[in-house]
């Protein structure tokens, strides 16, 4: 699309942006779409509550949403139930991550441990963890004690069950190696099954990012009287429905973060390994 | 000079703990090799070979006789010798340069000596230059370089070599056998070859070893008197391929058990 | 996106699914001899391996009853094998259990057919028309990333208590993660493939019909294991806090009753539902996908 030099030297000059703008865009293009998509989805839901579509009862437009958040966010209860949430939910999964990957790693190590360990954790694995939730109440009551261990149960399980694999899948030809070379067993532990594990933890870890969110929301909704999942019982409770939309709102943007933080890790870890092996 | 590598009547026999069936993999297999000699052992798929090696490595216990390292047995806990691998297997997450330093690092060696002591052993394989690179950025050829110089970082008594060309293409084998020869005669190590292909153990050895199909047994030792050094050119030539006939009549020959039960068919 | 295209992470995901999906690694070259260079699997004698399961498992179940009886628990609290055995038999034999168990399969059954029906062609015109996908792709990622609990409230407010809004929960996690699940199976055709159609002139249709499902095929069937998962949480979640009936509202029952048996058969049976589903969801998988090269 080469500019005639013929031209007029205004017009070049337009068709010379117009040119370079296409071109930008069709760069940006996904990024332009998924812009496109979310304005015109809250666009097209603002006028379905305006016109009355939708009941405002059901759902809040976006616009009151908005005007919630503000207002919330002045308040002195949606900040201080963020900070709740977040406190519960990072303890719990740092105590998940420290307990569940050295049980997973003896799991997969040890032939003794492992024979011990897997049935367990795989049943528990399998098991709905949301299940057990009202036996915990029982055993440990409401309160932030219970809300903590509770996003401990569901985090811990992906960490051990995924390292345990990942130990045990070490590549026997490196194994190979390491035992040609005579290298005593914590050599091979450190350089060989450890970093091959890693790719396993990560997944764990991005596993278990999403279900202790799950499981603090669940404490929340019924062993505490703070936090977000409070803030959501109350709503409910009250029919306040733009406030309910503002939680799950706010539950929303906390996953969504916890998950592309997850991603920027395991990409950091990917240095040495661009291309997934099978 | 005593020889560095002995094997004597070396035999492996696995039996099922559960059928009681038993297999021969080796049977009476003495071999020696002198000091900074180059002793190929050919044979068809499945014969053994590996596994000799693996016993000469100290991995595998053989069911009878011994191998011994400048008479100290292997199965002893000094690890003097230094083994290529068919498969590269470079750890990924480390660079070329710890790589190559690993072997020494198995033994105990501090990971900032081996790596000093393994740059030069990278420039010995022509890889200078790709020290902070990571395997996956590496070609076949160069990976198998790392795995040379990983097993000669160890300043090993003798260099154990499990066909190690056999994952590459026919050219890029051809261009390692050559560049072997090089580093073999700058760094003047024992070697102990292990391959099914002829023309490469004809080309590389001081001495062949034919071995015969499961249960692998010596079948011949042939000398190579090629003067060396020695080009790809001589391929071609006369005495070259006269030896490889002789070899190849060998491995067909009454003596060698039947090719077709052992699969092999991977020419040479 | 969320990394379904990823092969250790979809292997990581349907591990998680389900136990029996780890196949052991193989290297050995005899059967059943000791072999230094096989992996750490094998050179466990792998058929050992069940009699230590069993006695672990014996082992626990034994110890738990043992203390249960001697008072080191509190069988309030912790029930004991035995208990949760006869509380089994008594739902069992009673009606209420049953209308329950009905309550509980229905719902779950329709939400996930739903889901399945409306996923799958989404998925994989969201995946084919690129551009559909982009558009959509902020709110995939948005809802993906959103515990499906948040909406509980929601759909009882929607809803009601009834049946509606277990289904519609049930339908939303598997919705969205056989959506995404999908997409990425349909991202991921290799190009190649492509071209080879291309070159002998096939249409699109016909390329959709012979390489993209089937290439997609096994992206769809781990999605709807990890969906089943999902799936299984939801419909739990929603009997228990927002219904009047179903195997989670029991649940709820015992718990307020402190009847820690009844509790455990409940969740005893969400647990053979979940494991059950992902054992028939990967014997189809393994059957579909036949073709596929073993990891």
């Amino acid at each position: 699309m080469a500019v005639s030099e013929t031209h007029a030297p205004a017009t070049a000059s337009v068709d010379a942006f117009g040119t370079r703008l296409l071109r930008w865009m069709r760069k940006r293009e996904r990024v332009l779409l998924g812009f496109l998509g979310v304005v015109s989805l809250i666009a097209f839901w603002e006028l379905a509550v305006v016109a009355g579509w939708i009941r405002s009862s059901m759902m809040s437009s976006p616009t009151i949403i908005y005007e919630r958040i503000i207002t919330e966010l002045g308040g002195d209860r949606l900040l201080p139930s963020l900070g709740v949430t977040l406190r519960a939910y990072l303890i719990g999964l740092g105590i998940a991550t420290v307990v569940g990957i050295p049980i997973g790693f003896i799991g997969g190590w040890s032939k003794r441990a492992s024979y011990l360990l897997e049935p367990w954790l795989a049943a528990l694995n399998a098991t709905p963890t949301v299940a057990i939730v009202p036996l915990i109440l029982i055993w440990l009551g409401i309160g932030q004690t219970s809300k903590v261990f509770i996003v401990f149960l569901f985090a811990v399980f992906p960490y051990a069950f995924n390292t345990m694999v990942g130990v045990r899948q070490s590549e026997a030809e490196f194994l190979d190696v390491a035992r040609s070379f005579g290298a005593t067993e914590p050599k091979v532990i450190k350089s060989i099954v450890l970093p091959g594990a890693v790719p396993y933890m990560m997944t764990a870890a991005r596993l278990a990012v999403g279900r202790a969110l799950i499981g603090v929301v669940v404490a929340e909704l019924v062993a505490s009287n703070t936090g977000l999942g409070f803030l959501i019982s109350i709503a409910s409770g009250t029919f306040d429905t733009s406030l309910l939309m503002v939680s799950v709102f706010f539950v929303g943007v906390f996953g969504l973060t916890m998950t592309e933080v997850m991603k920027a890790i395991e990409r950091q870890f990917d240095r040495w390994r661009p291309e997934p092996t099978s | 000079m005593p020889p560095v590598l002995m094997a004597d009547a070396v035999g492996m026999e696995y039996v099922h703990p559960r059928t009681g069936r038993s297999v021969v993999a080796i049977e009476d297999f003495s071999v020696e090799v002198e000091p900074q000699q180059f002793v190929t052992i050919v044979g068809p798929s499945g014969c053994g070979k590996s596994t000799f090696l693996k016993i000469a490595n100290g991995l595998l216990r053989p069911t009878a006789g011994s191998v011994t390292i400048h008479g100290e047995d292997v199965q002893s806990g000094r690890r003097s010798r230094g083994t290529v691998f068919q498969d590269a297997s470079l750890l990924p997450w480390y660079t070329v340069l710890r790589n190559a330093a690993y072997g020494l690092e198995c033994q105990g060696v501090r990971r900032q000596e081996a790596e000093e002591r393994a740059r030069p052993v990278l420039e010995l394989v022509g890889l200078t230059g790709f020290e902070d690179a990571h395997p996956h950025e590496l070609s076949g050829g160069m990976r198998q370089r790392v795995n040379v110089a990983r097993a000669l970082t160890i300043d090993p008594e003798i260099l154990l070599m499990d066909e190690p060309f056999a994952s590459l293409d026919a050219q890029t084998r051809e261009f390692m056998q050559s560049e072997l020869l090089g580093i073999w005669s700058k760094s003047s190590k024992t070697v102990l070859f292990v391959t099914h292909q002829i023309d490469e153990a004809v080309y590389l050895s001081d001495r062949v070893l034919v071995m015969s199909a499961r249960p692998g047994r010596l079948i011949a030792d042939i000398t190579v008197d090629i003067p060396r050094p020695r080009d790809l050119r001589i391929k071609r030539e006369p005495k070259f391929v006269e030896l490889v006939a002789q070899v190849w009549d060998l491995l067909h020959g009454p003596a060698s058990g039947s090719l077709e039960t052992t699969g092999a068919g991977h020419g040479g | 996106m969320a990394n379904a295209s990823h092969e250790k992470s979809s292997a990581g995901t349907s591990v998680i699914a389900d136990a029996s999906a780890v196949a052991p690694a193989t290297g050995v070259n005899l059967p059943g001899v000791r072999n230094v260079s096989d992996s750490i699997w094998t050179r466990w004698g792998f058929t050992d391996q069940r009699i230590y399961v069993a006695a672990s498992v014996i082992g626990f179940l034994t110890l738990w009853e043992v203390a249960s009886r001697l008072g080191w628990i509190r069988p309030l609290f912790f029930s004991s094998p035995t208990a949760v055995f006869d509380a089994a038999v008594r739902e069992v034999t009673g009606a209420d259990f049953w209308y329950d168990l009905r309550i509980s399969l229905f719902e779950f059954s329709v939400g996930f057919s739903l889901a399945i029906v409306a996923s799958i062609p989404l998925g994989l015109m969201f995946g084919w028309f690129r551009r559909l996908g982009h558009f959509f792709d902020p709110w995939l990622r948005f809802f993906y990333a959103t515990p499906r609990i948040t909406y509980i409230p929601l759909l009882v407010l929607w809803f009601g208590l009834g049946l509606e809004s277990k289904m519609a929960l049930v339908f939303a996690g598997p919705f969205i993660t056989i959506l995404v699940g999908t997409l990425e199976g349909v991202r991921t055709v290799p190009t190649t493939y492509l071209d080879v159609a291309r070159s002998f002139g096939a249409g699109q249709f016909h390329f959709f019909k012979s390489v993209l499902l089937p290439t997609t095929v096994p992206f769809i069937l781990a999605a709807m294991r990890l969906a089943v998962g999902i799936g299984i949480v939801a419909i739990v979640l929603g009997e228990m806090y927002a219904s009047q009936a179903g195997i989670g509202h029991m649940l709820m029952t015992a718990a307020n009753n402190l009847q820690a048996d009844r509790v455990l058969f409940a969740v005893l049976l969400f647990t053979l539902l979940g494991v059950g589903l992902s054992k028939i969801l990967l014997a189809i998988e393994n059957r579909v996908a036949e073709w596929k090269p073993q990891g």
